[in-house]
């Protein structure tokens, strides 16, 4: 909780000092263009979980695991924003996003963009440096609380993706046809990110390669948008997980035909290693009136079996005046089969003895139970938003979670049965 | 009971006095005013492209000639009538907007001025600047190119 309090105090402190900075250089008259230009956004919230002890809720799998009750870390974050125009052209533009990360996190970590944007005529952009992925809807600015009426994004679509940013380029073309406008954007990069997965050391996820195309279009309110993508990489950083593959791998070489086949299964449903993901996303989004939905699907392919998800959701917000109300309800399914616990011991014991057929036995039951990682996940969301000021905004959300047995793979410190968790979330998003 | 404290036919002036008031207040409408360097052969805008200049769809006018858009701090009360009568949308939700785009690393919002005496100066000296003012300019080096009616 000393952590926690430290991190909060921190935020308030950094935000407040950064408003005051801002508002001081908008009461000074201006009488030049300056190049530099500096601008944030921030939350101070608090989560309750309840109907799940001991499990953590978390806002994604870069957040480090947590024993649950009450908790600051959440969702407050603090990001700082420097665009440094050069000429109508060339632009440069860092940010810092200060948020809890796991232990091993490094300072670096937290440089979310530090890109040149290059607008080669007025519809066409391009950008080189660190980016973050365009895979989804939001996935660009889900950390920004303020710029959308929930509390946070959508948890089954965007707490289980390692969304993080890349270190790439990317090329945006913009057209116009009669009243619609067409977007299309190529990007490519690699990047690596930590993630917390329950073990003693961070897990790192390496993605070696990243590249993908995303086709908008709009007109009025309406954005209706269409997202492929692939990229090539794998968790590393986890000595179990590779003694378990390591040693499947020795019992597939096993002239026991049943034995051999269950390893090669085993090791396919419980690899966590290299592999290919492939994403397929498409997003509706109407913002017009009083109205705001969102609603997205996304289905990922991939050689791993963790990886082979897809997610779905809805979000519908109505406006009255200051205040808006909103309801959320999203899906999330695994794709691949759990793996069961083989039954090695009685087929092995006369060929290899019985110590060393218990041995394999050991290492079958615990690489399902590590492979066993799943999400099957539902949830309902009801709250409201209040903008109180033109840059801040109070924000109060309850969330249902239905998750079945071994689903429960966004949770930090998840038991494998079937669990009903409620989140309770107040927040105050703020931009300056 | 009490004694009334004005006397009934004065009441009566009174309370009529600040209907009417209410009412002019109600219907009277403050207009915007886009405005452009004198020298800017832009000589009008429609609101349409008004709006893709001011929400950051484009950075240049119809002629193709690059745009310098300007604005006034996103709290400011004029720039929030300013935004509703071209958008239709609220101060926050305008900032809610930008706050998408910018945060995203997508494009800047106008870069934001002091005051409207700042953003007329700033008119004033840069031939290919646009942004808004309250009052209707009187200066012969300053052009408006499009009026916006105030929205209710």
């Amino acid at each position: 909780m000393y952590a926690v309090r430290r991190i909060t105090t921190l935020a308030v402190s950094l935000a407040l000092a950064a408003m005051s900075l801002a508002a001081r250089a908008e009461e000074d008259p201006v009488e030049t263009i300056s190049p530099l230009r500096f601008n944030g956004f921030g939350t101070v919230g608090l989560t309750r979980l309840s109907n799940a002890p001991g499990w953590g809720f978390r806002r994604g799998t870069s957040q480090p695991y947590n024993d649950g009750g009450t908790r600051a870390d959440t969702d407050t974050s603090l990001g700082l924003q420097l665009n440094y125009t050069v000429n109508p052209q060339l632009e440069f533009v860092g940010q810092v996003l200060l948020r809890r990360r796991p232990s091993s996190s490094v300072p670096l970590d937290s440089l979310e963009w530090a890109f040149a944007s290059y607008r080669a005529t007025d519809n066409t952009t391009i950008r080189v440096g660190r980016t973050a992925p365009d895979f989804f809807l939001i996935s660009d600015h889900r950390n920004v609380g303020f710029a959308y009426p929930w509390v946070r994004p959508n948890s089954e679509a965007y707490s289980l993706l390692p969304i993080f940013s890349t270190n790439g380029a990317d090329i945006t073309h913009h057209w116009d046809l009669g009243d619609v406008r067409w977007s299309a954007k190529l990007f490519a990069g690699a990047g690596s990110t930590r993630l917390s997965v329950g073990t003693p050391n961070d897990a790192t996820y390496k993605m070696k390669s990243l590249y993908g195309g995303v086709l908008s279009r709009e007109e009025g309110g309406l954005m209706l948008r269409a997202t492929l993508a692939r990229s090539q990489g794998g968790l590393q950083n986890l000595p179990l997980v590779d003694q378990l593959d390591a040693g499947l791998a020795s019992l597939e070489k096993l002239p026991v035909p049943q034995v051999a086949a269950e390893a090669t299964q085993l090791r396919s449903l419980s690899g966590y290693g290299n592999g290919y993901i492939n994403y397929l996303a498409a997003g509706v989004a109407y913002e017009a009136g009083p109205w705001i939905i969102n609603a997205e699907f996304m289905r990922l392919n991939s050689d791993l079996a963790y990886a082979r998800t897809q997610f779905a959701y809805v979000g519908v917000a109505r406006r009255f005046g200051a205040v808006s109300i909103f309801g959320m309800t999203g899906s999330a399914r695994s794709n691949a089969p759990v793996p069961t616990v083989p039954q090695w011991q009685a087929q092995l014991a006369p060929l290899v003895g019985p110590a060393l057929a218990a041995q394999a036995q050991a290492l079958g039951t615990v690489a399902a139970y590590v492979g066993n990682a799943r999400v099957y996940q539902r949830s309902l969301s009801v709250g409201a938003r209040w903008d109180l000021h033109p840059q801040i905004a109070l924000k109060l959300q309850l969330d249902h979670f239905r998750i079945d047995a071994n689903g429960g793979a966004n949770w930090g410190n998840q038991s494998k049965d079937a669990a009903s968790p409620n989140v309770v979330s107040a927040t105050m998003d703020f931009v300056f | 009971m009490k004694p009334l404290l004005i006397a009934p036919k004065r009441l009566v002036w009174r309370v009529a006095g600040i209907l009417a008031t209410a009412l002019l207040c109600g219907t009277a409408r403050a207009d915007f005013y886009v405005v452009v360097n004198a020298n800017n052969p832009q000589s009008a805008l429609t609101q349409k492209e008004a709006l893709a200049l001011f929400m950051g769809r484009t950075r240049a006018f119809g002629d193709g000639g690059a745009a310098l858009t300007f604005d006034l701090p996103r709290d400011n009360a004029t720039r929030a009538g300013f935004y509703h009568a071209l958008t239709g949308m609220s101060q926050a939700q305008v900032n809610s907007y930008w706050s998408r785009l910018m945060f995203a690393g997508q494009t800047m919002p106008p870069q934001a001025l002091a005051s409207e005496a700042a953003m007329a100066d700033i008119l004033k000296r840069y031939p290919n600047a646009i942004g808004y003012l309250s009052e209707e300019p009187t200066d012969k080096s300053l052009r408006t190119v499009l009026v916006l009616k105030e929205v209710k």
